[in-house]
């Protein structure tokens, strides 16, 4: 199957390798090392350790009874990634990444950052394994989300403050990659989400992919079968793409990505609905951009979605057909958010909220045979203050 | 016209003087009255940046050049039409520096047929390496357009010897594991790394060499190393950035980049 490996590291048209020539070497040493550790018998054993007995995998699948019932119609299940170490599913990619350096006896590991989740996973992981660990992240997000700069400090992360373009977390990949190639001999560049140069959407996905062998697993246990539908939300797409990779090639399971609205209007950050195709930080993929070429700064409350790209196999993935892509905007994201926590005793992650919203209005047009498995990505307690700001 | 420009030179024993401006800062009028002063100050190649709003492979110096031209409303239209202007009124040679995504947007065919016609003698895509070029160099080809490749301290002998293959007017040498911005002076690995670079060359293709020189010191010791010419950008951006009177800022100009040229007349080449 062509999903399984890019040819060329290209999915279709998308993916490919848009980097400067000087860290051609260094992509192409990441992709011969993963080669060689992805069926790696103590690669594996030692990242299966880590994921249960560090990570807590694996993570419940779990009948939200009271949401169901209120929806009235398809069963709703949600994968507790939230329950993982740090929160959010990031660490199944740090510690499988940081790994990773560890047999390049890449001491040095840099990270980008958004709202900072990663940067957290990405610190935690580098503690756990003995790595010198970097971060970047925008002076804007700096701002929005002291906390997280200051748990990645605890854990010994340095965090260095991005000034350029939005301040956000594209130029903190920008910053991220400029790193890379000036230290690229003993520096891992663990990007965090399925963008970036090939072999990064599919190291990513990858690593991601124990959600949906775990969701696959859990569901023949429960319901005897596979789900009717699996809804996640798409930032950069990790945690989607790894929900929905094991049930690729099965065509009964409907596939939803659920991108980020912001007001409403042409704001928000769905790269895939309404961007063009194009290319950024080494990747042909979906891109918001103006007439010229320029990349659009994007806005969403789910500082996790505000991406101006997406990783380039959901733009395969939304070419094809196999997986259908919607919007969620941030008022039906806080409204979810509002009813998980009181309805189930759980608080989303605001990412996550969006998932929930589509699959709320999808069960209901389902019947109570029927079951819907939403990702739910991490925790919100990140998110609090957020909501509180904005007093509705 | 690239490689006429550096076989005239070479037989001069000249090192070739390229230097690098972003189109449209402080805006498109500013950037052609630099360009005259650049041409009169005797450069061999100019090099025109059309800005990206994410220049991965840029140090501080030319994204805030990048930012500049942005908000000045330069766009990738505007810079070709620019150039046009300015290649009725000077011979030089012109090489367009952008990012790919600045191609793909109204798609690469288009974007060359037009540039072409603007007068462009050819490319530097920083973030379009030999595997992704297939497109842009049969487009580029058909237009009998330059498509200069990079290589760099990490490329070895089996992809320097494809890059050579597959460039056309000269190969552009990354002098160092970094980004672009101006540099106190060579480092031994550099000196070593041109030395290297041009003996693999094998005199198939002229080799210039750029990122972080800044100096006339710098210029002749990159050519006496191997190089056949020096790319100066960063240096001279931050100068014009601190003029905004055209005069004043055009007799700095000329005086800082004689001197950048005067190095590639003394510098004693291999």
């Amino acid at each position: 199957m062509e999903y399984k490996y890019p040819i060329n590291g290209k999915f279709g048209i998308y993916g490919g390798q848009f980097v400067p020539e000087v860290l051609m070497p260094a992509v192409h040493e990441l992709e011969a090392a993963y080669k060689k550790v992805k069926d790696d018998t103590s690669f594996k054993r030692e990242l299966e350790w880590y994921l249960a007995y560090y990570a807590g995998r694996p993570t419940p699948t779990y009948l939200a009874k009271n949401l169901t019932k209120f929806a009235g119609g398809a069963k709703i299940y949600l994968k507790r990634e939230d329950l993982l170490h740090g929160g959010a599913h990031k660490i199944n990619n740090t510690l499988g990444q940081a790994l990773l350096a560890k047999y390049m006896k890449k001491g040095r590991v840099i990270a980008e950052t958004g709202a900072g989740q990663h940067g957290v996973a990405t610190a935690m992981a580098c503690a756990a394994l003995g790595l010198h660990a970097e971060v970047y992240m925008g002076s804007e997000d700096i701002k929005r989300q002291e906390i997280n700069v200051y748990r990645m400090t605890l854990l010994g992360a340095k965090v260095h403050k991005v000034d350029s373009g939005s301040r956000t977390l594209k130029d903190a990949i920008n910053e991220a990659l400029r790193d890379w190639v000036t230290n690229l001999v003993n520096t891992h560049y663990l990007i965090g989400s399925v963008v970036g140069p090939h072999p990064y959407p599919m190291i990513v996905r990858d690593f991601q992919s124990v959600i949906g062998k775990e969701i696959k697993r859990d569901m023949m246990k429960i319901e005897g079968r596979a789900p009717d539908a699996i809804v996640a939300c798409v930032g950069g797409g990790s945690n989607s793409m790894g929900s929905f990779y094991p049930f690729i090639e099965d065509q009964a399971v409907k596939l939803v990505g659920v991108e980020a609205g912001g007001h409403g209007n042409h704001s928000g950050s769905a790269a895939l609905l309404r961007g063009r195709e194009g290319v950024l930080h080494g990747m042909l993929s979906h891109v918001l951009e103006d007439s010229n070429g320029q990349i659009d700064d994007t806005y969403s409350i789910a500082a996790g979605l505000d991406y101006s790209a997406v990783g380039p196999e959901h733009s395969y993935l939304m070419k094809s057909g196999r997986v259908r892509y919607t919007i969620v905007n941030d008022s039906e994201a806080i409204v979810a958010f509002r009813k998980l926590s009181l309805l189930e005793g759980i608080i989303p992650a605001l990412e996550s909220s969006h998932a929930i919203a589509e699959a709320i209005r999808m069960a209901r047009d389902m019947n109570e045979k029927q079951s819907i498995v939403v990702t739910l990505s991490g925790r919100g307690d990140k998110d609090v203050q957020t909501i509180i700001n904005r007093g509705d | 016209m690239i490689s006429d420009t550096f076989s005239g030179l070479s037989r001069r024993h000249e090192g070739a003087l390229i230097c690098y401006i972003m189109g449209g800062d402080p805006d498109l009028n500013e950037t052609k009255s630099i360009i005259d002063s650049l041409v009169e100050a005797g450069i061999d190649i100019l090099e025109i940046g059309i800005p990206f709003s994410e220049p991965i492979a840029d140090g501080k110096t030319i994204q805030a050049a990048g930012i500049r031209a942005i908000s000045s409303g330069s766009n990738w239209k505007s810079v070709l039409i620019m150039i046009s202007e300015m290649k009725k009124k000077h011979k030089i040679p012109i090489v367009v520096m952008t990012y790919f995504n600045i191609l793909y947007n109204p798609g690469v065919e288009r974007f060359i047929n037009f540039a072409k016609q603007c007068g462009v003698d050819g490319l530097i895509i920083p973030d379009l390496p030999l595997e992704e070029s297939s497109n842009v160099a049969k487009s580029s080809k058909k237009k009998s357009m330059d498509l200069i490749m990079m290589a760099a301290p990490s490329t070895n002998q089996a992809r320097l010897n494809a890059l050579v293959k597959s460039s056309t007017g000269f190969i552009y040498l990354v002098s160092h594991y970094g980004v672009t911005g101006a540099k106190g002076v060579l480092s031994n690995d550099t000196i070593n790394l041109i030395r290297r670079t041009k003996q693999s060359i094998n005199g198939a293709i002229p080799l210039a060499v750029g990122f972080g020189i800044s100096t006339p010191e710098q210029v002749a010791t990159a050519l006496s190393s191997g190089a056949d010419g020096a790319v100066v950008g960063s240096a001279l951006i931050e100068l014009i950035s601190r003029y905004n009177n055209r005069r004043e800022r055009a007799e700095q100009i000329i005086e800082y980049v004689s001197k950048l040229k005067s190095a590639t007349l003394t510098a004693i080449r291999p």
